[in-house]
């Protein structure tokens, strides 16, 4: 078996189908074009004639190009890095997104407003709700309803909406100590993340696609109990979470791992277009829920953790003090709910009275035009952003005055946050990629829309 | 809602559905954002002369129009939104259902906006709250003894009382009085069932009747709330236009016995097309879904059939449902049973045969068939050129369906029950022959072989069956078909052949506009287009390849305009000659269909 | 008769030896190995709050799920054997082999309890030095005992980096290399961190090393040892490549250098991974906790409670057999709580701590033995 060949710079190279020196300095082949890039330095020196300079080296050794994904078991969702590696230590990548492409905004300009929320359960599935509040709130706002919602809605979709992003914490943080060996911690996180999700299907009938929100509300009422069963789940919660912290925050492997990983500066960040927790991670205290307050977030007291060197910790710990935030959002939102109706009481979105609908044409005439055409929404566009699980969360919709979106974009966290995912492993070592991948928290269904 | 300006695409959607293969003429009822975008005033068009404008304002807001003209097609045109059921762009306006009525400044009253002209400096408001208030009132009234019926009712989602309640209603009813009842499913006549229950009175039919037909078959009897629509005694509702009176019904009231509880409207795509019935050529709405057409309805073209087309015209799409042959056979002639073989084979074995054929010097004959269309009959006088230059004697032909002079009338149906004639007759060139020289040619053996795009004979069953056995003596037989025939079965090669609402392309009518096909759906089972099938077995026999003709319809399309033109002074009226109407084609904007639901609510 | 037979044994020693190679490894270690793949599984379910494997059962015999060994066995081996193409067969089957192999083989110099006296098993032996004839429990007694394990666990680094490149696949040839830096780094400490003992207890001979610790828990390696003890376990875990160690299949980073395996030959890394937890545990049993030793007791019974030759005997057996479940325990324990490292962070840990203070082990317990020994 000849798994070496000599290349003309006389260096030996494995032959893995890894570009040889000479092919790397004529810029590739391959099929990979010229993917390979290498740090100008190395450039240089792969370029020179003469040897005697490669062989300054300790070891003459030369980059190889290996292929991450995009079926690897260790990503979430499918992405595929082209990692060319020195050692292990990562010299260039090229983060490839887009296998999860399901035509999200595509799909959407064919379905009317309402069919659309089923499909924005799919984009960040960890916290389908808070998908279900971004889009509601999007086509309200073109509707010019915003203001009108009713009172009980929107404390229904603070406390979703919350505990959707505790879900999605719990997963991001439970997958970051799975991602670095420690089983444990993750099922625990999941444990918890299920008795909340147990609670969203009793109120929503699906344990992970809802679809519970509506144009100028939401479907229907909080089940009875449900305050009271959501406050218990919580305590329950926060001691399972409490157990995790002390599994992981003061282990020394797990510190060791996390600190100093990918850190990111704040300027860098911001010129990337980060938000969410990651962009807090790098001590940027922005939260949409605090600077630009929706739906009731104004009359809530709580903090926007921020980091400060924007590491992995960074990152993990921001998530982790959030999730004790949006447990104090819903211990002030559960004493504040008033009682009332959940939906807009406008013929323009909701359905009629299921009575009226069955005995009288009125009635009838509207359902049928409600579910057959959809909502009539003004022509017109709009932007229209949340604090999603990941960051912001915008949708931006043009509407040509039928029942469905003329167009529909989704400014998705993840996406724009992957973006900078080759600058953050550059240097790292091939153990940290998928930690920091997970930290970043790339939900593929939201990225590749 | 009715604020908001109208969107540029929502317009371009209402354009999309509006246009045609010629350039349509302004239509009285302007989608409204089209004429909105242009200057006030410029809404009838340039041929009207300026003198007559006169100015109003509308909703405060100063527009230009023909002086007398009807306020409610004003309104309409400048994107103002008057709920009306009763008037309708091609019937007279008798102001019957009062839910169009505006408030024009002076007047006491509030007045129907369809029975009123305009004059100078008129003050019309559409949208005060006294107007909203009557016309949410005139709907409530409307809806009183309206049966709950909208689910099982055909009309759902395409219904004109549903779209007026959704858009300016919402509220419910304040009368506690049981409904009354009418008859619900009265028999009107062979293609039509009443159900007056949902009938709100708006005399629409009565008048397609009257003014587009010409024949008074439908009345209103009784008064008050038991008033409804009946046949005059000893009538029936069988004029041959009288499935127009289905489209212009605004509700589910009257419904096509063909069409009924078949498909739910909202589901259906619609594609643009042309009827094939006859060579009058109406414009068509393919109505499709899941591969299949399930109706035809008339498509506005103030220039061919205006708002209307004939009964018969919509149940043509059943020939493209029902006895197609779907793949390509081999026969041995005379009669002999014919294997299915893969198109390719068909293609093959038919190209070498006349290969040889035509480089043996044999008289061929080349059947042009006036139901294909034009790109097809184009492309096969292109291969008749190229077999001439091989060596071969070419006769041409043009047959088509039999005519049948009892449908011609003066409103839209005409004899000639094919639906490109004209194109046919062009394309085979001056010499061609009919249907009966083919056949007398063929008793005499004079032809060798015989290309027929498209088996159509003014035969009928029981005669073509007697007569096939005459193309027994040929060497080479190619039919191209779309149904089964006695004539088909005869034939050396037999290839599928799609029809009109499977392809792209144009037929040309008799008045020769060139008007434009759209592929509504997918052919069956091995179909291709009459012109694919040229275009292969040319290439096949290496009579041409790589022409433009051979490379799409639209290439075709253009190709033909382009050599049809050439040959023709500038400025000759289309009436005189078929080759002006090329002159005027256009080949359109390519289509999707649009599903009902969101092509802006029909209703 | 017994008797009869005994005596041949102790005098035929290559047979006995062959027997009790057999009874060692088919009745004890291959056995907790499979045992262990379904522990490993439950125990790592109970710590996270699941109910891990339960089902399996021939009929109604369910026993916890304990049966999912069989069915793990049984699903290796239909399975398709999928030998990737562009592979070098020959090193791609050898590798497994190498893998498994040099552990089973080191067994051989683990005491599984104290000498047997034959003839008098029935009676109360207080002395076993007297005996006429004895069977040691222990394959082979060899002087060179801990440098024999030492010789062949270096070997089983082979099995993996030879996986790793006889698989033609980056991955996996990146875990084999990983593999074969952390054993070889990890060795030197695990060599080492034993030195200590070495001299304490005047052997290389790991039967003499137990017998040496004798039934006082205090003389145990534990006690007298207690930081070459965690020296020892922690660079011997490295060795096993598990949990916090298991960089060379890091499934979020590598997979693994045997990931193009399948079928059995993966059921067989599987296994020799088990089977070297329980030589670890068997190596730290009998260095650190007394071997077969039960505290308090001696060959006679305890203290002035006489038990006869064959029960004090299968006392201690059962003791060292406790012993080693214990330490597997602990393993499982370990693997499923902690975090995985990362290769620098593994190797600075083995060369720039775990080294120095072996060598410190070293020369403080000499400096001691040699202060105890009276400088003689
Ligand atoms: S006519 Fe219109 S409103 Fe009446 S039942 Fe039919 S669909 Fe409904
Ligand atoms: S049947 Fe239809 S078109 Fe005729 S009057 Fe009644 S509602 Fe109008």
């Amino acid at each position: 078996m000849s798994m070496t060949t000599q290349s003309k710079t006389g260096l030996k190279t494995l032959a893995f189908g890894m570009p040889t020196p000479d092919e790397i300095a004529s810029g590739g082949s391959h099929g990979l074009s010229a993917r390979p890039k290498l740090p100008p330095d190395l450039m240089s020196k792969l370029n020179a004639a003469d040897l005697e300079e490669v062989e300054d080296i300790e070891l003459p050794t030369e980059p190889m190009t290996i292929n991450m994904g995009p079926s690897h078991p260790a990503t979430h969702g499918t992405v595929r890095i082209v990692l060319t590696i020195d050692g292990e230590t990562v010299r260039d990548s090229d983060v490839q997104v887009g296998y999860l492409h399901r035509c999200f905004e595509k799909e959407a300009e064919y379905a009317t407003y309402t069919q659309v929320f089923p499909y924005t359960d799919r984009l960040n599935y960890v916290s389908p709700l808070l998908n279900n509040v971004g889009f509601a709130l999007a086509v309200e706002k073109l509707l010019g309803i915003v203001d009108r919602l009713p009172e009980r809605a929107q404390y229904i979709r603070v406390i979703i909406g919350e505990i959707s992003r505790i879900t999605d914490h719990l997963t991001c943080l439970g997958a970051s100590a799975m991602e670095v060996g420690g089983f444990t911690p993750f099922l625990w996180m999941i444990k918890a993340r299920e008795w909340l999700w147990e609670l969203l299907e009793e109120l929503t009938g699906a344990r992970l696609t809802h679809s519970y929100v509506r144009i100028g509300g939401v479907s229907q009422d909080l089940p009875e109990h449900f305050i009271e069963k959501l406050r218990a789940t919580l305590q329950k919660s926060t001691s399972v979470i409490g157990e995790c912290e002390s599994l992981l925050v003061k282990n020394r492997i797990f510190r060791d791992r996390m600190d100093g990983v990918a850190t990111m500066s704040a300027e860098d960040a911001i010129a990337m277009g980060w938000t969410g927790p990651c962009l807090r991670s790098t001590g940027v205290p922005y939260d949409v829920r605090k600077d630009h307050p929706y739906l009731v977030y104004d009359r809530f007291e709580f903090d926007v953790p921020v980091g400060s060197v924007g590491d992995n910790y960074d990152r993990f710990a921001v998530r982790l003090e959030e999730i004790r935030q949006s447990m104090r959002i819903l211990d002030q939102a559960m004493k504040q709910i008033p009682a009332g109706p959940v939906l807009l009481d406008d013929p323009r979105v909701a359905m009629p009275a299921k009575n009226a609908v069955y005995n009288t044409i009125e009635s009838m005439i509207g359902h049928f035009k409600l579910v057959i055409d959809g909502i009539k929404v003004p022509a017109g566009e709009v932007y229209s952003y949340t604090e999603g699980g990941n960051g912001e969360l915008g949708f931006y919709i043009v509407s040509d005055g039928t029942g469905r979106p003329y167009r529909c974009h989704v400014r998705s966290p993840s996406f724009i946050i992957t973006q900078s995912m080759s600058k953050l492993i550059l240097g790292a070592g091939i153990a940290d990629i998928i930690p920091t991948f997970g930290m970043i928290n790339m939900i593929g269904g939201e990225c590749d829309r | 809602m009715a604020e908001t300006p109208p969107s540029p695409i929502k317009s371009s959607i209402a354009a999309a559905l509006r246009e045609t293969a010629t350039p349509p003429s302004p239509p009285p009822v302007v989608p409204p954002a089209a004429a909105s975008a242009a200057p006030a005033g410029s809404a009838p068009g340039p041929a009207s002369p300026p003198s007559e404008l006169v100015t109003i304002k509308l909703d405060g807001r100063d527009v230009q129009a023909k002086k007398g003209a009807n306020l409610l097609e004003v309104c309409l045109a400048n994107g103002v939104d008057v709920s009306y059921f009763c008037y309708h762009p091609g019937l007279s306006s008798p102001a019957v259902c009062r839910q169009c009525l505006v408030e024009v400044v002076g007047q006491p009253k509030l007045v129907p906006a369809c029975f009123t002209p305009i004059a100078d400096k008129m003050e019309v408001n559409t949208s005060t709250s006294r107007v909203l208030t009557i016309r949410r009132q005139m709907l409530e009234f409307t809806l009183v003894n309206h049966p709950v019926d909208c689910p099982i009712c055909d009309k759902a989602g395409e219904c004109t009382l549903q779209k007026q309640y959704q858009d300016w209603d919402h509220e419910g009813s304040r009368s506690s009085i049981p409904k009354v009842h009418k008859p619900k499913m009265q028999d009107l006549g062979p293609h039509i069932v009443l159900d007056a229950e949902r009938c709100i009175l708006c005399t629409r039919c009565i008048r397609v009747c009257d003014e587009v037909a010409g024949q008074k078959q439908l009345t209103m009897a009784w008064r008050g709330d038991r008033e409804q629509l009946t046949v005059a005694p000893g009538h029936q509702l069988d004029n041959p236009y009288s499935l127009n009176t289905v489209d212009v019904c605004p509700v589910g009231a009257l419904t096509s016995k063909d069409f009924r509880f078949t498909m739910r409207a909202w589901e259906l795509f619609t594609t643009p097309s042309v009827c094939p019935g006859c060579s009058t050529g109406c414009n068509v709405e393919v109505h499709h879904a899941q591969g299949e057409i399930w109706r035809l309805v008339p498509r506005e073209n103030l220039q061919v059939n205006k708002y209307w087309m004939c009964d018969e015209g919509r149940f043509t799409y059943k020939d493209v449902r029902h006895k197609r042959l779907t793949s390509a056979r081999i026969g041995g002639g005379k009669g002999q049973p014919a294997q299915i073989t893969s198109l390719d084979k068909a293609v093959a074995f038919a190209a070498e045969r006349l290969e040889k054929l035509a480089s043996s010097g044999a008289t061929i004959g080349l059947v042009y068939s006036a139901q294909t269309t034009n790109e097809a009959l184009f492309a096969l006088s292109q291969v008749a050129q190229k077999l001439i230059a091989r060596g071969a004697n070419i006769r041409s032909y043009v047959t088509g369906t039999a005519s049948k002079p009892e449908r011609a009338d003066k409103i839209l149906r005409s004899a000639d029950t094919n639906p490109n004639a004209a194109g046919a007759a062009l394309f085979a060139g001056a010499g061609a022959g009919d249907a009966g020289a083919l056949l007398a040619d063929l008793k005499a053996g004079k032809l060798k072989g015989l290309w027929m795009v498209g088996a159509d004979l003014p035969l009928s069953e029981q005669a073509l069956a007697d007569a096939a056995p005459i193309v027994d003596g040929l060497d080479l037989f190619i039919c191209q078909a779309a149904s089964d025939s006695a004539l088909l079965r005869r034939a050396h090669v037999q290839l599928p052949a799609a029809v009109w609402a499977e392809v792209d392309g144009s037929f040309t009518n008799n008045k020769h506009l060139v008007q434009r096909l759209r592929k509504a759906v997918a052919p069956q089972g091995d179909a291709r287009s009459h012109l694919e099938l040229i275009s292969q077995i040319a290439k096949k026999a290496n009579l041409a390849s790589g022409e433009k003709w051979q490379v799409s319809a639209r290439q075709a399309f253009l190709q033909m305009v382009s050599v049809v033109s050439s040959s023709l002074p500038v400025g000759t009226d289309p009436a005189q000659s078929v080759a002006a109407g090329f002159a005027s084609a256009d080949w359109g904007k390519e289509f999707l269909p649009v599903q009902l639901r969101f092509a802006n609510s029909r209703g | 008769m017994t008797d009869s037979i005994l005596m041949f044994l102790a005098e035929h020693t290559a047979v006995a030896a062959l027997l009790k190679l057999l009874l060692l490894v088919l009745g004890f270690v291959m056995p907790l190995a499979s045992l262990s793949t379904w522990a490993e599984r439950r125990q790592s379910a109970m710590m996270q709050d699941r109910l891990g494997p339960n089902r399996a059962n021939i009929g109604p015999v369910k026993l916890w799920g304990i049966l999912h060994f069989v069915a793990d066995a049984i699903k290796m081996m239909f399975k398709e054997d999928v030998v990737p193409a562009k592979v070098d067969r020959f090193l791609f089957a050898l590798a497994p082999v190498m893998a498994i192999a040099p552990v089973l083989i080191t067994f051989a110099v683990v005491p599984f309890g104290p000498d047997l006296c034959v003839g008098q098993v029935l009676s109360v032996v207080t002395d076993p030095t007297t005996c006429k004839a004895t069977i040691p429990l222990q394959v082979a007694r060899m002087d060179v005992g801990m440098l024999f394990y030492f010789a062949l666990a270096s070997l089983a680094v082979y099995g993996t980096t030879l996986a790793g490149w006889a698989s033609y696949n980056k991955w996996s040839l990146l875990g084999g290399l990983r593999a074969s830096s952390q054993m070889m780094s990890y060795e030197v400490c695990m060599g080492l961190s034993l030195m200590g003992a070495f001299l304490v207890y005047g052997s290389l001979e790991p039967n003499a090393i137990v017998t040496a610790q004798g039934s006082n828990i205090l003389n145990w390696g534990i006690f007298t040892q207690p930081l070459a003890f965690v020296l020892f376990f922690t660079a011997a875990i490295a060795e096993t490549k598990r949990a916090p160690f298991d960089l060379p299949e890091g499934e979020p980073e590598l997979i693994g250098y045997f990931v193009e395996y399948s079928g059995m030959r993966f059921g067989i890394f599987f296994l020799a991974e088990f089977i070297e937890t329980i030589f670890l545990a068997a190596i730290v049993t009998t260095v650190f906790l007394g071997g077969w030793q039960v505290p308090g007791l001696d060959s006679s019974g305890f203290g002035s409670f006489h038990l006869p030759h064959l029960a004090v005997v299968l006392l201690q057996v059962v003791a060292w057999s406790l012993k080693i479940l214990f330490l597997c325990w602990l393993q499982l324990l370990i693997r499923w709580t902690l975090p995985r490292f990362r290769p620098d962070q593994l190797m600075r840990l083995g060369w720039k701590q775990l080294l120095p203070l072996s060598l410190l082990n070293i020369i403080i317990t000499a400096a001691v033995v040699l202060w105890r020994s009276g400088g003689k």
